[in-house]
């Protein structure tokens, strides 16, 4: 049911950016309209297989649109990388050496494009994107559906919201048992000019995920699928900020 | 839940022939010209898509082909293929620079003696230079393109596999209608299905090299695609076939061959039809079509 509401969200906003896209004279080249890249720091805080904890880590963002296509939009690349420390209480029952911490280690690689542009880059421009990519942490390697909606909301200030799905099909913990995470990541960043020589982002995160794992195939019933058990893995919130280039 | 589904994929539709692209708009796309276009234009596409018929996801001889519904996301011209070989050129050349040059093992009297010559520093430079060059050039090659393509059940459509499977190419232009991609793929399915009382579950496992030729001619684009599964071909993976009269289940490392044709309509939406088939001896032959948005 996760599944079909997630495809139903991604058929509707493409549906509906479909509709808006009537202005397509906008060419913002930047994902993040001020810059491309942005290093920072973040703290994070809740619980993860129902005990709690923290963490703390840096991060590298680059995030940047390069080649037009022939409709209009743009096509680029997306970067990510993180390092940190984490303590959750608690163990986990599949044996990852790696799930409670504490190493916070996470890359990801993406190419995104857009599907809609309204606006010549003043205030009001709004920039939409999908983007498909993979990456690898501590917890799991993975790959991932990441859409962007970009809004300028002045000259030198820009929103985004950013939400990441992870399907527990695209999703491999190393353990016997298949699959891993069901990530449902959603991110509401602030850009805006402190001077002339300085802009920061700032951030809130939601990081909730679920655990699936695939029990064994019935040989008497070879056509239908194994039997899936989903349990939530986290609930957390995470809070940043870092300086724009 | 199909419901809104579906409602919105006729929005979709619906939208996007009211809305003029970009270069339609400075008169650059026309229908005669579709071909063309889809061969030499930078583009991306998402485009969902159903499959009947024999195909290297089931087992035609055994009269167990499974229905095939997911969605496929397409790019020319566009990063994926690039950034995926360079990467696997940067980790080659940096093993490559850090390597020993040689390592010779000879017996000398009553010892065993191991010689190992080191690369100068001038020598591992030359292999990250070329390295960088290489990669250069792969991130800046204008004719690449990528298909991924998901295998869902969840999806409209009575889809019996799961899974997905990614081809990354390369192009050669023989002239600006004729196009041959080559580069390497890789996918991993699942179909469970039953016919006749005889249940089926099939494991497709694919890493290898596909082949397509391209040809733009006026409002479509004929095109011919080999994916060469290594696996079945180079290695001693074994069917690990079990039949009987109630069950089968099987090891699939067959390759695929498919022959179709693509064009697109108000330059947005993206229609194709091809028929498949594992074995082109068989004269078996499967049917698939998508019907996509171009961005």
């Amino acid at each position: 049911m996760k599944t079909m509401r997630a495809i139903a969200a991604v058929v509707a906003l493409c549906a509906a950016v479909t509709v808006l896209a009537g202005d397509r004279e906008a060419r913002a080249q930047g994902m993040f309209g001020v810059g491309e890249m942005t290093a920072g720091g973040s703290f994070m805080f809740g619980d993860r297989l129902d005990a709690g904890g923290f963490g703390l880590s840096a991060h590298f963002e680059v995030a940047t649109m390069m080649d037009q296509t022939a409709i209009g939009n743009w096509l680029g690349f997306e970067f990510i990388g993180e390092l940190g420390y984490e303590k959750y209480k608690g163990d986990d029952p599949y044996g990852g050496d790696w799930t409670m911490g504490p190493l916070i280690f996470d890359l990801e690689l993406g190419f995104p494009f857009t599907i809609l542009h309204i606006g010549d880059g003043g205030p009001g421009t709004t920039l939409v994107s999908l983007g498909l990519g993979a990456g690898l942490n501590t917890q799991h390697v993975f790959g991932y559906l990441r859409a962007r909606i970009l809004v300028a909301i002045s000259h030198d200030a820009f929103i985004e919201v950013m939400g990441r799905w992870t399907p527990a099909e695209a999703s491999d913990d190393g353990t016997d048992d298949p699959t891993g995470l069901d990530i449902y990541q959603l991110r509401v960043s602030a850009y805006f000019a402190v001077s002339e020589d300085l802009n920061l982002q700032v951030f809130g995160e939601w990081d909730p995920a679920d655990r699936t794992r695939v029990g064994p195939e019935d040989p008497s019933n070879l056509a239908k699928a194994p039997p899936e058990l989903t349990t939530d893995f986290q609930n957390v919130i995470r809070f940043g900020v870092g300086v724009v280039f | 839940m199909r419901r809104p589904i579906v409602g919105a994929v006729v929005w979709l539709v619906a939208m996007s022939l009211a809305i003029p692209t970009a270069s339609a708009r400075d008169g650059g796309f026309s229908f005669s010209d579709a071909g063309f276009h889809l061969l030499n234009g930078r583009w991306t596409a998402i485009s969902p898509f159903f499959g009947v018929g024999p195909s290297q996801l089931g087992r035609a001889s055994e009269g167990l082909d499974p229905r095939v519904v997911g969605i496929r996301y397409s790019e020319r011209k566009g990063h994926i293929t690039g950034v995926f070989f360079a990467l696997l050129n940067s980790v080659a050349g940096g093993l490559a620079a850090s390597s020993p040059k040689s390592v010779e093992t000879y017996r000398s009297g009553n010892y065993i003696i191991t010689r190992t010559t080191y690369r100068s520093e001038a020598e591992k430079r030359e292999i990250m230079r070329q390295t960088e060059e290489a990669n250069e050039a792969m991130l800046e090659a204008e004719d690449q393109s990528t298909d991924f393509e998901v295998y869902m059940t969840s999806l409209p459509g009575g889809g019996e596999v799961s899974g997905f499977k990614l081809n990354m190419f390369f192009g050669a232009a023989f002239n600006e209608y004729v196009m041959l991609d080559i580069g390497m793929g890789f996918g991993h399915a699942v179909s469970r299905l039953e016919r006749e009382g005889r249940q089926s579950s099939m494991t497709l496992s694919y890493w290898g090299l596909p082949v397509k030729l391209n040809v733009a001619a006026g409002p479509v684009l004929i095109w011919l695609q080999w994916d060469w599964n290594w696996l079945g071909t180079w290695s001693d993976h074994t069917p690990n076939e079990q039949s009987s009269d109630t069950a089968y289940t099987r090891h699939n490392t067959g390759s695929h061959l498919e022959l179709g044709l693509t064009t697109c309509l108000f330059e947005r939406l993206m229609l194709q039809a091809s028929v498949t088939t594992p074995e082109i001896d068989s004269l078996e032959f499967g049917f698939r079509a998508s019907l996509g948005m171009r961005f």
